[in-house]
This record gives C-alpha cells, sequence and structure tokens, in this order.
C-alpha cells in the first residue's frame, strides 16, 4: 500500500550530503509509487532555484526537477525565500512558496517524516 | 502523546538551528499541532537568562523562548497541547545551574527524555 513520505531538507546543496540523501530516498519511494514531498526550509530553499552550474557533484537543481517530473512534490518555506531574496522566477520549475501551516499539514498526514538538517 | 516532539540540540547563535527551532515551536502551536519540546545537549543553553544581544541584531533567543514558556502555561489548560522540558543530565555537562536558568519547564532525566521522544509521533530536530 502506498505511504506517504514527508522530508524535511535545512541545509543547503553542496556543504552537506543531505541533498544527496533526499533525491536518493524520494528517487527510491517514487519507483515504488510511494507519495513524497520535500519541504525545504531555511537554507535548504537553495536546493531549488534556477541556473546552478554544478560540476562535479550532482546538480541539485537538475537532481529535483527530474524528480519533479516523477511525481515529486516541492514545498518551499516562503518566509525563508524571502529572507534570502529568493524570487520566484528563480524557483525550479514546479516548486512551490508554502508556508509552515502546510508543513504541520503535511507532517500529520505522513505515514514517514524525515530531518535532513544541521 | 504529544503529534510532535522539537528536539532543540543546538546553542543559539552559533548556527541558526535555535532560532529555527523557535520559528517551528510557534508555527506548531498555531497550528494546533500537540508538541513537546525538549531541549538538551547544547541547546541548553536556549534556557539561559538574560541573554543580552546589545546592538548585535541577533533576536535574543532566552526572551523568545520565555515567551514560549509563557504560551505553554497559558495554553496548560487545554490539555498538552504545549510541553516545555529540559535533560538534567545536559545542563550538568553544560555547567548550568538553577540560578541563571529560565524557569517554567519540566527536567527530565535520560528515562524521561526517552519517553518525551519516543511518544511522538513525529521528530523535528534542531
Amino acid at each position: 500500500m502506498p505511504k506517504t513520505i514527508t522530508i524535511l531538507l535545512s541545509t543547503t546543496p553542496y556543504s552537506f550530503e543531505n541533498t544527496h540523501t533526499a533525491a536518493k530516498i524520494a528517487e527510491a519511494a517514487l519507483s515504488k509509487g510511494h507519495e513524497v514531498t520535500i519541504f525545504a526550509s531555511g537554507d535548504g530553499v537553495h536546493n531549488f532555484t534556477k541556473g546552478q552550474k554544478a560540476k562535479g557533484i550532482p546538480n541539485a537543481s537538475d537532481v529535483f526537477s527530474k524528480l519533479i517530473e516523477k511525481g515529486l512534490s516541492v514545498e518551499l518555506c516562503g518566509t525563508c525565500l524571502v529572507f534570502r531574496g529568493i524570487k520566484e522566477e528563480m524557483h525550479t520549475d514546479g516548486a512551490n512558496p508554502s508556508t509552515l501551516k502546510k508543513l504541520f499539514e503535511i507532517t500529520r498526514k505522513s505515514d514517514v517524516f524525515i530531518n535532513l538538517g544541521m | 502523546m504529544a503529534d510532535m516532539c522539537i528536539l532543540v540540540r543546538t546553542a543559539p547563535y552559533s548556527k541558526i538551528n535555535a532560532a529555527e527551532a523557535v520559528r517551528h515551536i510557534n508555527g506548531a502551536v498555531n497550528n494546533n499541532v500537540k508538541t513537546s519540546v525538549v531541549f538538551v545537549d547544547d541547546g541548553v543553553y536556549c534556557l539561559k537568562d538574560n541573554q543580552d544581544m546589545g546592538n548585535s541584531g541577533f533576536t535574543s533567543i532566552s526572551a523568545a523562548v520565555k515567551q514560549i514558556i509563557g504560551t505553554a502555561k497559558m495554553l496548560e489548560d487545554e490539555g498538552d497541547t504545549l510541553k516545555i522540558y529540559t535533560h538534567k543530565g545536559s545542563l550538568k555537562e553544560c555547567g548550568i545551574g538553577a540560578d541563571n536558568l529560565l524557569s517554567g519547564f519540566e527536567v527530565v532525566d535520560d528515562k524521561g527524555l526517552a519517553k518525551v521522544v519516543g511518544s511522538a509521533k513525529t521528530l523535528m530536530i534542531f
């Protein structure tokens, strides 16, 4: 039976392994038919900006764009975006501004909650 | 049983974690999520009273935590909506005595800590 999985990602894409971990968990869970949401909070919102040129390491924006096409749902903490001056046109397609209210709604409905932070 | 346990493990100011914990605690309460908050390891430094930020631009975490403790007291009649705990062993390790500590929370030992963390449906760590 499909499960609902929520991943809270709150670190930048290239200083920690959390991004890679989040992507691999999401990829594996989606392939098995589970419903996956990544809620990016704090510096985690930097995983979902366009135009990243990372090489020699998985490019976060590219990796997540492919997963969004496969059904990954992505919510970005709206306050965190404003805090960091990340405007809407900079967001990865399919990753949308959200709220703490939404985070707690999703968390309540989740079968599994995974915390990937510092 | 709490819907969520928010574990605060880091000291304020060196990392954003403590401030983010405060933001999420307030968010949980405002969205009617039954929450247990535990200050453990270096997170107990958040409970030191009279943190003077001067004109540094940082928000005083002790003032924010004091406000959260006040909210918890206000919500006492509504059951276990918000409960605040800290860990006895962590206070001892950090050398924080009762004289320079905020008040209005429960101090738990290792067993108590395990019970609070283990009984929540969701664990959020800062």
